[in-house]
């Protein structure tokens, strides 16, 4: 049987996906994260799919890699990946949809009881024996959730925070009203309506030139003074410098920030990091012991699934673009689309048979 | 079925909510002579209401045949509180904010300790940490499907109960006090011997009722019995913990962490459990910030929504009475719930 062959750009995609990878193909790392080396690496061992992580994945990767025909992407987000040429040169990106739900949702939960709960600075006074008295907590139980966005993890959000007692609105416009009143929340149309209307923002979207910085001066503005904003998506969504803006001059209350423009935090680039009503962590919000392995796994799974010519199902990204040049065959898309709806009947599953 | 439920009070826009329970109409009416207050009961034909400071007397229960439940901050003597439950009628009190506080508390507390926030809040303004986050460091937990069980039943452990159900968490209650039946209404499971549930929980927080404690005081055999990945939980300043006792298992790293709040005088600046990273212990504080009009009215509906659906709620205030007309199963001790 013929090996494939793959490529991985990132040293810490976790031997329990490599050790699937290798029953059926030949890894290879590439020497660096940039562009040439990924290049190289393809070339030499004309690879068929690469397993890549934050780095970025560019048209002229696609041009100079004939053999492409997969990159999948080892969590949700696929900022890294220029999706448009990917479908030009037909190659499938995929991602993980769902990998880490469980831990982002709960990390943003952590978030926003945290911030409500004024947990940090409470706990600093005790320890600093300081006299003056911290803000009281307030509460939640009765107060107005925006949720923007409605995928996996604003899903899970919803659930718990509306089990707090919370009421939720979601702003997402790909998910019909009755599928939102299903799940217990409320569609708003217009994002400035709910920014006005929530006592909490919670941020659930991917990043692309759409929602790039789509929570700026304009819609912090709109917040309640008394309102926490919480990221744990993409940092490019949030205007960084607007935000340290609104914060330093109390005109929103608190910010529970995991992703950053720049990343790795440099904290002296990086005021927000200074205010005490901001909670920050760096980047780890889908991280979690139970789920260390598992983005290595199903990646590995979806990759070889792939390979083998199985259709995948949402786990495949750039699906309307390659539909649209007419990649995916007619019989291809009919199997991909049953397939799909199969994997949403099945809760969580990432079956490809 | 939807229910109607007239709120007597302000009429401002400011404090009508925007998006309703599901199955749920509001009228709003301001404060009314009694007879025109029935007049409005009758032609809207109510189930439930929501007031402040209207009065209730035994002649409008007894002429408002549609009224289910009552949510009031009025104290209700015992005529009235009787008149409600020969009608059937459930009167509730406002829900306690300091109830729900340290229920969110304890939440905010089990969520932080498992996503290592100490750690993770240090890191990311310190700097440094690569990009993607390190997989040596990824030890943070995932809270959905573990075990979280609470020591007592009190009001603030209902509350957590209730809040905690949106979590997947699997909670058994280790409560002699409370019949098994009212566990499982409220969705939590009966745990009969002590040692063995510690041994079992990932999570262990305490919250007596205001019943003669039955639990025994948290000391060295209570934490040698539970996990080592066990994280354990005290919002309750009247619990007495073994302090000296709750450090050294920390220190020796035979329990994962602990949340706990307490008054500043019981401890001191320089207790180690002030300066672990799996720590997090906050001060007792005197309550939340005072909640506006419309998010205490949003708190009161969905209590009543629950009364009205016979569900079981924390707040009943002629439970009582309505055990002596055997509309409550006696002996449940409380809110069972009415169908």
């Amino acid at each position: 049987m013929t090996r494939f062959q793959v490529v991985l750009t990132n040293p810490t995609i976790l031997p329990e996906g490599v050790d699937i990878l290798k029953q059926e193909a030949d890894v290879f790392w590439s020497d660096g994260p940039d562009e040439e080396s990924i290049i190289r690496c393809i070339q030499e061992h004309n690879a068929q799919a690469v397993f890549t992580r934050v780095e970025q994945i560019t048209r002229t990767i696609f041009q100079n890699c004939p053999s492409l025909k997969i990159v999948q992407e080892h969590g949700i987000g696929c900022d890294n990946i220029d999706l448009a040429a990917a479908a030009e040169y037909g190659v499938m990106v995929l991602n993980i949809p769902g990998g880490t739900a469980v831990a982002v949702s709960e990390h943003t939960t952590m978030m926003i009881l945290s911030l409500a709960q004024n947990l940090l600075p409470r706990a600093s006074r005790l320890r600093e024996s300081r006299s003056e008295p911290a803000e009281p907590p307030v509460l939640l139980e009765g107060k107005n959730l925006l949720l923007i966005g409605f995928g996996n993890i604003g899903r899970r959000v919803a659930r718990k925070m509306a089990g707090l007692g919370m009421t939720v609105g979601v702003y997402d416009q790909y998910i019909s009203k009755e599928v939102m009143n299903d799940a217990g929340v409320s569609k708003i149309d217009v994002l400035e309506e709910g920014l006005r209307w929530a006592d909490v923002v919670s941020i659930h979207a991917p990043l692309n030139e759409k929602t790039r910085h789509m929570i700026g001066p304009s819609q912090l503005a709109l917040m309640k003074k008394s309102a926490f904003l919480v990221n744990c998506s993409r940092g490019g969504l949030v205007n960084e410098d607007a935000l340290y803006q609104a914060l330093k001059a109390g005109n929103l209350a608190g910010a529970g920030i995991d992703v950053f423009t720049q990343e790795p935090i440099v904290p002296a680039d990086t005021p927000l990091l200074s205010l005490p009503n901001v909670i920050a962590s760096p980047h780890c919000a889908g991280a979690s012991l139970e789920g260390r392995a598992r983005p290595a796994i199903l990646g590995a799974q979806g990759i070889l699934a792939a390979l083998r010519g199985e259709a995948p199902g949402a786990n495949l990204v750039n699906r309307a673009q390659l539909e649209a040049r007419e990649v995916l065959s007619v019989s291809k898309r009919a199997e991909t689309q049953s397939n799909a709806v199969r994997q949403k009947q099945k809760k969580g599953g990432f079956n490809y048979a | 079925m939807s229910h109607r439920i007239l709120i007597v009070g302000s009429t401002d826009s400011e404090t009508k909510a925007q998006v309703l329970p599901a199955g749920c109409t509001l009228k709003y009416t301001a404060p009314l002579e009694e007879d025109d207050f029935i007049q409005i009961i009758n032609g809207w034909r109510a189930d439930g209401i929501y007031t402040q400071k209207q009065p209730i007397s035994p002649k409008l229960l007894e002429q408002c045949p549609t009224v289910k439940a009552i949510q009031t901050d009025v104290i209700m003597p015992s005529d009235v509180r009787m008149a409600a439950a020969r009608h059937g009628i459930q009167i509730l009190s406002s829900p306690d904010e300091r109830v729900i506080c340290a229920a969110e508390q304890t939440l905010a507390l089990l969520l932080a300790l498992s996503r290592n926030l100490n750690t993770v809040y240090r890191q990311a303004i310190e700097g440094g940490m690569p990009y993607p986050y390190p997989a040596q460091w990824r030890t943070q937990r995932e809270v959905e499907t573990k075990q979280l069980l609470l020591l007592g039943l009190g009001p603030i452990g209902r509350r957590i109960v209730k809040k905690a159900q949106g979590f997947s968490l699997e909670i058994s209650v280790y409560a002699p006090d409370v019949p098994v039946q009212e566990l499982e209404r409220i969705g939590a499971k009966k745990v009969e011997a002590l040692i063995p549930a510690l041994g079992g929980a990932d999570y262990i927080s305490l919250h007596p009722s205001d019943q003669p404690l039955i639990l025994p005081r948290i000391g060295t055999e209570q934490f040698a019995a539970m996990k080592r990945d066990a994280f354990f939980l005290c919002t309750d300043p009247a619990v007495q913990v073994e302090q000296d006792a709750l450090v050294q298992v920390l220190q020796g790293q035979r329990l994962a962490g602990a949340g706990i709040m307490l008054p500043e005088e019981a401890i001191t600046p320089d207790s180690p459990l002030l300066h672990m990273d799996n720590v997090i212990a906050v001060p007792y504080d005197t309550g939340p910030e005072p909640d506006c009009d419309l998010n205490m009215q949003k708190r009161s509906v969905a209590v009543l929504m629950e009364a009205l659906q016979g569900k079981p709620v924390d707040s009943l205030v002629n439970e009582r009475e309505l055990e002596q007309m055997g509309l409550l199963p006696m002996g449940t001790s409380l809110k069972g719930g009415i169908s």
